[in-house]
């Protein structure tokens, strides 16, 4: 059966039914249907209801059972965004793959990714199911500011060295956005490898770009930052002043859960002996009851 | 031999928590000093998110102070929404401005609930108190780090959902919390059920919503914040965000946790979660929340908790409801429960903000009834049982279930 037989068997959203009445016959009638046809006035949603789980289970092996050839003709249709359906079986297929299928399922998504006008669709499914075998068809959206967070996010879920690997790889050469997205993953991932690159971060105008820097080294409980970060925090004034004292006490946690009690130490005594503004009396005590829990 | 005092991230959260109570942070805009404000002063007081629900949360905070003899004067609103009102002193489009003022000492966030952590961490960095609005977050992980920065900064943080406070005073409920709690029941058999209530079919997204021109008035981009940034459409935004996984997860997100949060302190779930969980529902739509029939969670004690949405499918009948009862011990053990005291009285947001003490709805607390709802949805996505660990909140044997419950962020939002 060809995959658009298939799909006529999901069901209809409220819209699609209200199109095929014939025409109102009063005004009152009318005003109805016109306002049940703006789903975007408040508590008008379209009150989709999926198939029962048994036919989607169905619908979604009868286009595994068509193998790639299968695959690649439900995602050619993905490309009119205004049909759900195509959308909405793919993403049945995605949930309800055994092991087998969700590995041809993401090597053939992956494989559209030049070619598809649904991109985000395809990334989107790759969230859910991507593995190692898809990261280097993913890694060179890194450089592509329409499509490095949505490729970094996939990467991010995948995770494994193999997806820090392409974070790293890209870093050097990015730039913008993409550079911010790329430092943020690489702290995320906790890449202790990246710390040299993201301390080159503090010499970049962008004050995000350092913020991220700075949580990113403090995860990876990155001792050789101590000291750059605590310059950073006590020079930065308002909301990056916060985001970046806290990036110092994260790291601090951290070398102190890594038993660098006295790098620790360091740090949360400089915090109790700097933060003197009444309003920083948090922070002061704060660092007090770190250097109690940790006896230092 | 030297003993080595080893300390793992979690247990070192655990022992601030406890050090924060030990030695008693001065609290500082209750006793006054050089440097402090005196008790009679009023606390300045901002809300986040002015649309909906918004008012009535600040109105919540404010009522929660006065009731302790501490004023609130709201100095800023927050929101979007309102780029055209950039220049007033005391309206902002950026919730990071707001933080940054040195004379607000306690936020009331109402935004979509995609916002909701990220807020409460950042406001919690700036030593401000904060009273959030339910649903506490938008997925499992996000719970766990509102709770770390509670302790961490020693602010005061509460749900805005306040059915466990009545729970608290009801003597049957009180009498099967103790049950619960004793351990001395040794092997559950009870079945709560909660049917309808729970505005499946209200909170409903678009399957086939067409992208719309950014209104000039909307920051865009910053209202989807940690979220992908997705084509506009009118219905993302305003009361109809819940019915986008973007943002929050439908009905059951929206209204859940002012049902599970009582049920978390009755029956002593507080600090644990189920190990099981199942859906019946249809195959969810990959961006828009739609209907559900049924999810089942059963506990490691064998206690089952059961969300009947009434609104699809048929109902749930699996078991039937069974309390947890007296008798279901033995006399000895019936005395023992009996003769245990009572807890002391859950403090309210003002009373905490006043004793410097954690609210009765703190971060840990409202994160596990938050996860009951968050777990229903997974289960509800993946359309499969799923087995969760409590202890490191994690799906068990699941990588896909265990994505929803730990989701990327779009840079340069973070946890």
């Amino acid at each position: 059966m060809k995959i658009s037989e298939l799909l006529q068997q999901l069901p209809e959203t409220d819209r699609e039914l209200l199109a095929k009445l014939p025409p109102p016959e009063t005004p009152e009638e009318q005003k109805r249907r016109r306002q049940q046809q703006l789903p975007e006035s408040w508590g008008n949603a379209s009150k989709f209801t999926g198939p029962d789980p048994g036919l989607a289970r169905k619908l979604a092996a009868e286009v595994f059972a068509g193998g790639r050839k299968g695959i690649l003709e439900l995602i050619a249709l993905l490309d009119n965004p205004a049909d759900y359906k195509p959308e909405y079986l793919l993403h049945c297929m995605t949930v309800f793959a055994n092991d087998r299928q969700q590995k041809l399922l993401a090597r053939t998504i992956a494989s559209q990714l030049d070619n598809s006008k649904a991109r985000a669709v395809l990334l989107r499914e790759l969230q859910w199911i991507g593995s190692d075998d898809v990261v280097k068809a993913l890694g060179k959206y890194l450089a592509d500011e329409k499509l490095c967070a949505d490729a970094a996010a996939v990467l991010s879920a995948i995770g494994g060295s193999a997806s820090v690997s392409e974070f790293r790889k890209a870093f050097p050469k990015s730039s913008g956005k993409c550079r911010t997205i790329l430092a943020q993953n690489l702290g995320a991932l906790r890449d202790a490898k990246s710390a040299d690159l993201l301390r080159q971060c503090f010499q970049d105008p962008d004050v995000d770009l350092r913020l991220i820097a700075a949580w990113a080294l403090a995860r990876i409980g990155d001792a050789p930052s101590i000291d750059t970060l605590i310059k950073f925090a006590d020079a930065s004034q308002g909301y990056t002043r916060v985001k970046a004292t806290n990036a110092v006490l994260l790291l601090a946690e951290a070398l102190a859960t890594q038993s660098r009690k006295s790098d620790a130490a360091r740090i949360y005594t400089h915090i109790r002996n700097t933060r003197t503004d009444p309003k920083e009396k948090y922070l002061r005590d704060t660092a007090e009851k770190h250097l109690t829990v940790f006896m230092l | 031999m030297k003993r080595i005092h080893r300390i793992t991230r979690r247990s070192f959260l655990k022992e601030t928590l406890a050090a924060g109570a030990a030695i008693s942070i001065v609290p500082r805009h209750v006793l006054g000093g050089s440097d402090q404000p005196s008790p009679s002063e009023t606390l300045g007081g901002a809300l986040i998110g002015v649309g909906g629900r918004g008012p009535g949360t600040y109105n919540d905070a404010m009522k929660s102070l006065q009731g302790v003899g501490l004023g609130l004067t709201k100095l800023a609103d927050c929101d979007v929404r309102w780029l055209d009102r950039a220049d007033n002193k005391t309206r902002y489009t950026d919730f990071r401005r707001v933080l940054e003022r040195k004379d607000i000492d306690v936020i009331a966030i109402a935004t979509p609930p995609h916002w909701h952590a990220l807020i409460s961490i950042a406001a919690m960095e700036a030593g401000k108190d904060v009273m959030c609005e339910k649903p506490m977050t938008r997925f499992i992980g996000e719970g766990r780090a509102v709770a770390d920065a509670e302790k961490r900064y020693g602010r005061v943080w509460q749900v805005c959902t306040f059915g466990r406070f009545g729970a608290s005073k009801d003597p049957k409920n009180i009498l099967t919390r103790k049950i619960l709690k004793s351990g001395l029941l040794k092997k559950c058999e009870a079945v709560h059920i909660k049917r309808g209530g729970l505005k499946v079919k209200e909170w409903s997204g678009l399957v086939n919503a067409t992208p719309q021109p950014v209104p000039s008035n909307l920051d865009w981009d910053l209202y989807c914040g940690p979220s992908p940034l997705k084509p506009y459409h009118p219905h993302r935004v305003g009361g109809t965000h819940r019915g986008y996984w973007d943002y929050e997860g439908g009905g059951l997100s929206d209204m859940g946790q002012h049902a599970l949060d009582p049920f978390s302190w009755t029956f002593g779930k507080d600090h644990t979660a189920p190990i099981e969980i199942e859906a019946h529902a249809p195959p969810a739509h990959p961006e828009a929340c739609g209907m559900w029939g049924w999810v089942e969670m059963k506990y490691a004690d064998g206690f089952t908790l059961v969300l009947d949405s009434g609104e699809w499918g048929k109902p749930y009948d699996r078991k039937q409801a069974r309390e947890v009862r007296l008798d279901d011990l033995s006399e000895e053990d019936q005395k023992k429960i009996l003769a245990m005291p009572d807890e002391p009285p859950l403090l309210g947001f003002g009373e905490a903000v006043k004793q410097r003490k954690r609210a009765g709805g703190n971060a840990d607390v409202a994160h596990r009834s938050s996860t009951l709802v968050h777990l229903a949805n997974i289960a509800i996505r993946t359309g499969r049982k799923i087995r969760f660990d409590p202890e490191r909140d994690q799906v068990i044997g699941d990588e896909e279930a265990n994505r929803l419950v730990h989701q990327p962020m779009r840079a340069p939002w973070h946890l």
